[in-house]
């Protein structure tokens, strides 16, 4: 049933509302204005998601549902869509927290040899939300700490909406980033979507090896907890009923005030329209 | 009327037209606590960072930047007999301060520090603002900083086409050290302005000792959001948004109320629904 009116929103929460619980135990993160992956967050509800597949893979499991261990557990619209109703969450700490729908994930990229890893993305694009990847986000995800030498990390991957292949970088700091961090790619010139990842290449030795991941996403809903142990509660109006695709791999990040992500609590709504 | 009921808002939100966009912007230096930065030229995802807009001589209707334009965030016009609004908006930044969405509706750069002379923009009537108001209510004049000029205090007044079709001028006085690059500085308007139709010229009381680069840069605000805690952030619904109408065509842009000399890494995030 289409949502179209206060009518039969109240109908549709009513009749096919979900709610979605979400409990995960703090972690070390890397500190202030960075972000932090709940993806193995071992501690918790949905229980803890596992390392994608490597890069090479070429596997159906680098496109996680919601039906993957990590994801928080929705069920689909009979036809149609979900919509989010409601986000309430709390953390021990302060920071922000994202509820982000995971369309593409891998693993096991080095960052201690300078030749190109080629990432078996080609057969597996995204499949959720627009075809063309239209506002996806790429993001780096920690899995084993690489090694403490700066360098400029390059991703190249498919940007159909700008005609083709195209680069996004980021610059790995002279530190090793915390496992667990997530780092956002920013993509070089004119980006309007992506599509799948092509491949990986450093421009230096980071000096360890470490297990590096690529992770596309579509963000959700972001929720702001200015106060520690304070829940914040964000009805439909300001989630604005933000379309969940079918199979979306609901999964959470958080940006961290300081070198934990505390204890993150709080539920979702979501009903079918 | 487009949005004449709560029913409306909801059909609007549920319908495949619904716009979401995330865009980050990393950090930039900043002038400092109290200053406004843009983030047009900042690196970036959704949008990624635009190049520096043409000369003021260079007499085309591209100094009236749309949301094709590179550094625009992403926005599709609805369609026709319908509106868009802004229905949510959310930031989260790195560092405190302020994050302002508005629509850039003319920019030019090339402007020198190092000249007494007027600086004319060539044939400036030719391309007043093209969206919203045809008479240009609601239009601020900024300065934006592409290359730092000097540090010898100066008046530098931007002589414009005001609402009434009266040619009038509006002043910023540069200090006695130098902007940095990104930096914009608002232009007081005479008393009674209420907008502007167009640019006309660039006049220093005097050279400030550097040639530099800065432009003219006329908006309209959209939205903003506090970042009152460092990477927290806030979000507002409609109503706190007060619901703005997104012009079609809009060249929508971010820039920062600083409380550092950093920008910081800014995440903002934004629905806009149409009926």
């Amino acid at each position: 049933m289409a949502i179209t009116s206060l009518a039969t929103l109240k109908s549709a929460i009513q009749s096919t509302g979900q709610r979605v619980y979400a409990d995960k135990g703090n972690v070390a993160s890397e500190g202030v204005g960075l972000y932090h992956s709940l993806w193995k967050t071992a501690v918790g509800i949905p229980a803890p998601g596992i390392n994608p597949p490597v890069y090479s893979a070429d596997s159906d499991l680098m496109i996680p549902t919601s039906l993957t261990l990590g994801a928080l557990p929705i069920r689909n619209a009979g036809s149609g869509s979900l919509r989010l109703t409601q986000a309430n969450f709390f953390k021990v700490n302060t920071g922000t927290v994202t509820i982000y729908d995971r369309l593409w994930h891998c693993s096991q990229l080095v960052t201690n040899i300078l030749t190109t890893q080629t990432i078996a993305g080609s057969g597996r694009p995204i499949n959720r939300g627009n075809a063309n990847g239209k506002g996806v986000e790429l993001w780096l995800e920690v899995y084993t700490a690489p090694g403490a030498n700066g360098a400029t990390w390059t991703i190249n991957f498919q940007d159909p909406e700008s005609g083709g292949a195209n680069a996004a970088t980021y610059t790995h700091p002279t530190n090793a980033e915390s496992v667990g961090q997530m780092m956002p790619a920013i993509m070089v010139y004119g980006s309007k979507s992506c599509q799948y990842p092509i491949d990986f290449t450093c421009n230096a030795s980071s000096g360890t090896a470490g297990d590096i991941g690529i992770t596309l996403l579509r963000p959700i809903v972001t929720i702001p907890l200015k106060y520690a142990n304070d829940f914040r509660d964000l009805g439909w109006i300001v989630n604005t009923l933000h379309k969940i695709e079918p199979n979306a791999c609901l999964a959470m990040m958080v940006r961290c005030t300081t070198t934990t992500t505390g204890i993150v609590r709080g539920e979702i709504e979501i009903c079918e329209g | 009327m487009a949005y004449a009921t709560l029913d409306d808002f909801i059909s609007a939100l549920c319908a495949s037209t619904a716009q979401y966009n995330r865009a980050t912007k990393i950090s930039q230096t900043a002038e400092g606590g109290g200053f406004f930065h843009s983030l047009w030229l900042a690196t970036g995802n959704y949008p990624s960072a635009a190049t520096t807009p043409l000369a003021f001589t260079a007499d085309t209707t591209l100094l009236r930047p749309t949301n094709l334009v590179l550094g625009a965030i992403q926005f599709t016009n609805p369609a026709g007999g319908t509106e868009a609004r802004l229905a949510f908006m959310a930031a989260s930044g790195a560092t405190v301060g302020r994050v302002f969405l508005y629509d850039r509706v003319w920019h030019c750069s090339g402007f020198l520090g190092d000249t007494g002379s007027t600086q004319t923009i060539t044939n400036a009537s030719s391309w007043p603002v093209n969206r919203g108001a045809a008479d240009g209510l609601g239009v601020e004049a900024w300065l934006e900083f592409y290359g730092a000029i000097g540090t010898t205090a100066r008046t530098i007044t931007l002589s414009f086409r005001d609402t009434a079709d009266s040619t009038v001028s509006a002043t910023y006085s540069h200090p006695t050290d130098t902007e940095t690059v990104g930096q914009m500085v608002q232009m007081t308007l005479p008393s009674g302005c209420t907008g502007i139709r167009y640019p006309i010229s660039i006049t220093l009381s005097g050279v400030s000792g550097a040639a530099g680069n800065f432009g003219v840069t006329l908006m309209r605000r959209i939205a903003s959001i506090p970042i009152q805690l460092a990477s927290v952030g806030d979000s507002f619904d409609f109503a706190k948004l007060g619901f703005p109408k997104i012009e079609s065509n809009a060249c929508l842009a971010l820039m920062v109320l600083c409380s550092a000399t950093n920008t910081g890494v800014i995440m903002v995030d934004t629905t806009i629904c149409e009926k």
